[in-house]
């Protein structure tokens, strides 16, 4: 289902968070689908329960996921808002990283605004890819 | 605490010293008298009890295994980390080495006993003798198990509880050798003497005497003494030194010394006597006594160190 | 659950640990990290007493493990080579230790010796070095141990053991709350599973920390300095990661006003702060004064 990168930076937990959010955001989980245990889904991704508890807690104190009694965790109703929310956040580390890197390869700010105007041209034609 | 595991982890490690003593002890003597009465003839068949044959060889076999090799193989960590104290350990080792010899002794006894009725032999009364060698090859099995106790090697071990069990006959030898050269009007009378070799442990492996002593006291006391000096230090021994010579640093220098000095007194009157009783050829004895003492206990005690597991 | 409090030791005169301070709760997995010959299996084996130490003691749940040796029956040691089961096959070595570990379970090893496809009839000291490791650490979950010492389980393993190894620990301490404390080279593995590390350094456990909150404390910065101030920097003790020219990368404990006000007062032309991994750290704490 997901993978975590233990080498990363990132903290595992904040890794698990935001690979359920991005299958959400996918669709591949969709509002009302039933999650692993904590215990299954630290099996199946190796990483320690606690992690995992950590994470899923988290996820439903955002409102992503939900715990239903005696019946298990299961991806929220009202998703949608939170995710929109997550995106955004999403959206902006990855530019942010762009930046450093362009930063370290020489390029400028000019030269960025450059290409996402021709960028935009070349989605423009097509509207919706865009908008939606 | 849950013994029976140990028992069987005890008896799985050293089936091959376990059953050697079992089977071979046990029907040695019978065997042994077996093919005395085949090829008499017709004489009438008279039993001796004399020596102890391969016994004490077979039970020193067996403390070597449970301790020596233990150790050599790299499993002493995995018998320490059970959980029973260490004195428990010893203690369960032991009596499982004694009752293995009392076994095979009793199962001799018996077979030697119907095997003598039966061909209707002359012996001499088979309970003391038996009694003598058992409390005998109790008492070198301790030894030799107590050895294993002080020792970072099955060699070590060997080497140590050899020298132990000549010790007392080697020192008090060499010492009134050493005197009655010095001081020649030093006379001692031979048959007095006979005390010395009840104190030395090697005289119970039936070498020495057609007719072991009737006297169980002195190799009892051994026993004890011996499993006592091994309980004490297996209960501390510092583990980190297997593969030294000695599991006790502290042991180092002072047999180091022992062994010179032996070397010196030995050698010293040996070659006085080869050089005709002259002081020339006793200091010279005694300078390659010191050499030879030197460097044995040398490379044995302290060159081994660098083969030290930590 | 596990203190460990105050121990020292030394071999001959060589002191190997001093003052070594460590208590481990029910259900974690704890990570020991050092360099190699740092002392970590020294470590434990002085908590399963093969070593007796020279100071301290080591209680588990109130008991001084070396006077009750009896609650070994909840701790098992599962050191890097096993030497005992070398002769002996599955099945022999089971019987032997269902009868010295009263919890053991010889279902569940059967279970598992079934998962992974372990042959029963064949003797230890012919397995591959990965099955003997899987094969030992099976043995000593199946003794329903309340703490296992897990040494190196997964350094020189081949990835598919390695997986099953780290699955099997994970699923015995969400399961069974098991306590692990365990000693690796392979960080990667570390950082999956272990919920607190701790450093072993300089004869003593230092830094004893949440894995996550590890993260949280150190800052790697990345710098460019117009001078040649590595030697002004080596000198403060801060550990450089990397050096190329007129980049350092170094890494700070984000609470040490003092150095990041030193390296201000460099004056660097660039200054980045980013996150660090597991390993970074480590290069930090352990090999600090490199020669980059």
């Amino acid at each position: 289902m997901i993978e975590i990168d233990p080498r990363s930076t990132m903290p595992i937990y904040e890794q698990i968070m935001q690979k359920l959010k991005e299958l959400c955001i996918k669709g591949v989980l969709k509002p009302g689908d039933k999650l692993p245990s904590v215990r299954e889904m630290a099996s199946m991704i190796i990483a320690n329960p606690n992690t995992v508890s950590k994470a899923y807690k988290e996820l439903e104190r955002e409102g992503v996921i939900e715990t239903l009694r005696g019946r298990g965790t299961f991806v929220s109703e009202t998703v949608k808002k939170t995710l929109d929310e997550g995106k955004m956040k999403m959206i902006k580390e990855a530019l942010r990283q762009i930046m450093i890197d362009a930063f370290y390869a020489g390029i400028s700010l000019e030269q960025m605004y450059q290409w996402m105007e021709d960028m935009k041209q070349e989605f423009g034609s097509d509207d919706d890819a865009f908008h939606k | 605490m849950v013994i029976k595991g140990f028992v069987q982890k005890e008896w799985l490690q050293n089936k091959g010293g376990f059953w050697a003593v079992l089977i071979l002890l046990s029907i040695y003597t019978p065997a042994s008298l077996f093919i005395k009465y085949l090829s008499k003839g017709d004489q009438p068949f008279v039993f001796y009890t004399d020596t102890f044959g391969i016994a004490p060889f077979l039970v020193f076999i067996l403390a070597v295994s449970q301790m020596g090799i233990e150790r050599g193989k790299g499993i002493v960590d995995f018998t320490l980390s059970l959980p029973y104290k260490r004195g428990a350990i010893y203690f369960i080792k032991w009596s499982m080495g004694v009752l293995a010899i009392l076994l095979s002794i009793s199962l001799n006894f018996m077979i030697t006993h119907i095997l003598l009725d039966t061909t209707h032999a002359e012996h001499d009364p088979l309970v003391g003798w038996y009694g003598l060698m058992l409390i005998s090859l109790v008492m070198l099995y301790t030894l030799t198990f107590a050895a294993g106790a002080l020792t970072g090697t099955a060699l070590a071990q060997t080497i140590v509880a050899i020298s132990a069990a000549i010790l007392p006959l080697l020192i008090i030898g060499i010492t009134l050798a050493n005197i009655s050269i010095f001081f020649q009007s030093f006379y001692f009378d031979y048959v007095n003497l006979e005390w010395i070799f009840y104190i030395t442990p090697v005289t119970y492996a039936g070498f020495f005497f057609d007719e072991p002593y009737g006297n169980i006291f002195y190799p009892l006391v051994m026993t004890v003494i011996f499993y006592f000096i091994g309980y004490f230090s297996y209960i501390k021994h510092p583990n980190e030194r297997t593969g030294s010579f000695f599991l006790w640093k502290q042991l180092e220098i002072p047999i180091h010394i022992l062994v010179i000095l032996i070397g010196i007194l030995s050698f010293s009157v040996f070659g006085y006597i080869i050089s005709d009783e002259t002081i020339s050829g006793y200091v010279m004895g005694a300078v390659f006594g010191a050499v030879i003492g030197f460097f044995i206990s040398y490379m044995l005690i302290f060159k081994s160190a660098k083969n030290r597991m930590k | 659950m596990l203190f460990i409090n105050n121990v020292s030791k030394s071999f001959g005169n060589e002191k190997v640990l001093e003052n070594l301070q460590l208590q481990l709760r029910k259900g974690e997995i704890f990570g020991l990290l050092g360099r190699n010959g740092s002392g970590k299996t020294t470590v434990l084996r002085l908590i399963q007493q093969i070593l007796l130490p020279d100071e301290g003691e080591i209680v588990f749940e109130d008991k001084r493990i070396h006077l009750h040796p009896e609650v070994k029956q909840k701790i098992l040691y599962v050191p890097v080579r096993q030497p005992f089961y070398d002769p002996f096959n599955y099945k022999q070595i089971v019987r032997v230790l269902k009868n010295i570990y009263p919890n053991f379970d010889v279902t569940y090893a059967n279970e598992l010796i079934n998962r992974y496809h372990l042959p029963e009839n064949k003797p230890f000291r012919n397995f591959s070095t990965g099955m003997k490791k899987q094969f030992s650490i099976i043995l000593a979950f199946a003794a329903r141990p309340s703490i296992i010492l897990l040494d190196e389980p997964t350094d020189g393993i081949d990835a598919v053991t390695r997986h099953d190894i780290l699955q099997l620990m994970v699923e015995e301490t969400a399961e069974r709350e098991t306590t692990m404390l365990i000693t690796s080279h392979r960080l990667e593995d570390i950082e999956r599973i272990c919920n607190r590390i701790g450093m072993l350094q300089n004869n003593t456990i230092s830094d004893v920390m949440d894995l996550d909150e590890m993260k949280g404390m150190y800052s790697k910065i990345q710098a460019v300095f117009e001078e040649d101030v590595i030697l002004t920097i080596r000198e403060k003790g801060i550990p450089i990661l990397d050096h190329a020219g007129v980049f350092y990368t170094m890494v700070l404990r984000k609470d040490d006003q003092e150095k990041r006000t030193f390296l201000k007062n460099l004056k660097p032309k660039v200054w980045h702060e980013l996150p660090v991994n597991l390993e970074e750290v480590f290069i930090a704490k352990f090999g600090g004064n490199r020669r980059w």
